[in-house]
């Protein structure tokens, strides 16, 4: 009697599992106040700043916190903003900026903006829809067509503005 | 008594939940587009990136819903001068059953010393079953457009010139 009941309450636990993992909730917002620039030949994983994932649930992030691991397999909507600029008088040109999961690209996740002296600060919003695995790492690289072009952040505005940050992301599992 | 039932039972209910429940879609371009004058064009996603319980036009110029409820959408763009010493505005919008959606329009302006930009617009819409949803775009020159960027570098990946996701926000 006592090994039927252990059976037969494992066996409700193994069917309750689908409900309970589609169920469990995923997500992490970060941000970085920090100006960046890309290393132009092989661009480079934009930083956001220690202690910056607020709020984060059922997600790691790396030592630099360059990249974010996924702890709940799922489909996840993710959202970045960057505030890409000129970083010197004269200067004009872009930033790509695409996601990479397990250290490859994307596809189809890349966007180029332009920047120049009359135009020297633009947002830029990259919203995309991706599945993600147990264990999967997922950052955002950028890079830029020349010097003094890259991620800025502009700070004390007003007392009754917040800072413009240079980078946010956020994960939010959909699924 | 069938006690083994209620497993079974559990099992296939949290199956029929999720197909229930779930509808998302993401798709994109590899394609420079030009808008046509006047009334401006459906934008063409010639890729299906990820699709769960949508239809798609013969064109690919829209969706069509399965699941009625609350969706959530974005598109993103990429709107280019497509020659040189153009400058202009790229205008896009939703449009639900093909009429115009009310507070979905952008616009951005691109310029010869700038002539490559991204837009993106996020919006919440109620969906019922058989409804059709596209992005149309208008220019105020016929040199601007959306431009495709074939793999930049060996390191990045492709520039789609238009990507547009989709999923259901309620449960």
């Amino acid at each position: 009697m006592k090994n039927f009941l252990s059976i037969y309450f494992s066996l409700i636990s193994i069917s309750l599992y689908p409900l309970y993992s589609e169920n469990q909730e995923a997500y992490i917002q970060m941000s970085s106040s920090v100006t960046q620039t890309p290393n132009l030949i092989t661009g480079t994983f934009i930083l956001s700043d220690k202690g910056s994932a607020i709020p984060i649930n059922n997600f790691d992030v790396s030592p630099n916190y360059d990249f974010v691991i996924c702890k709940i397999p799922g489909m996840y909507l993710i959202c970045t903003g960057l505030e890409i600029a000129v970083l010197s008088k004269g200067v004009s040109g872009y930033v790509d900026s695409w996601f990479e999961l397990n250290g490859s690209p994307v596809p189809a996740s890349n966007s180029r903006q332009f920047v120049n002296q009359d135009s020297p600060i633009a947002p830029v919003t990259n919203i995309f829809l991706m599945e993600l695995k147990a264990g999967d790492t997922f950052g955002t690289k950028f890079i830029a067509s020349g010097p003094n072009i890259g991620l800025i952040c502009i700070k004390n505005l007003t007392d009754k503005q917040p800072d413009i940050l240079s980078f946010g992301i956020t994960l939010v599992k959909i699924y | 008594m069938k006690l083994y039932i209620i497993p079974i039972l559990i099992l296939s209910l949290s199956s029929l939940k999720g197909e229930e429940v779930e509808a998302y879609a993401q798709i994109n371009s590899a394609m420079t587009q030009r808008p046509a004058k006047i009334v401006g064009s459906l934008f063409i996603a010639e890729n299906i990136a990820a699709n769960k319980n949508f239809d798609f036009s013969p064109n690919n110029d829209f969706l069509i819903c399965k699941i009625g409820g609350i969706y959530f959408v974005s598109a993103s763009i990429q709107p280019a001068a497509l020659n040189l010493g153009i400058n202009g505005h790229l205008d896009a919008w939703f449009e639900l059953n093909h009429k115009p959606i009310s507070a979905s329009c952008s616009r951005t302006y691109v310029t010869e010393k700038s002539p490559i930009s991204v837009m993106t617009i996020p919006f919440i819409i109620e969906l019922k079953p058989g409804d059709t949803l596209g992005t149309r775009f208008a220019a105020s020159n016929p040199e601007i457009g959306i431009t495709y960027i074939a793999a930049p570098s060996s390191i990045e990946p492709s520039v789609p010139s238009y990507t547009l996701s989709i999923y259901k926000v309620n449960k």
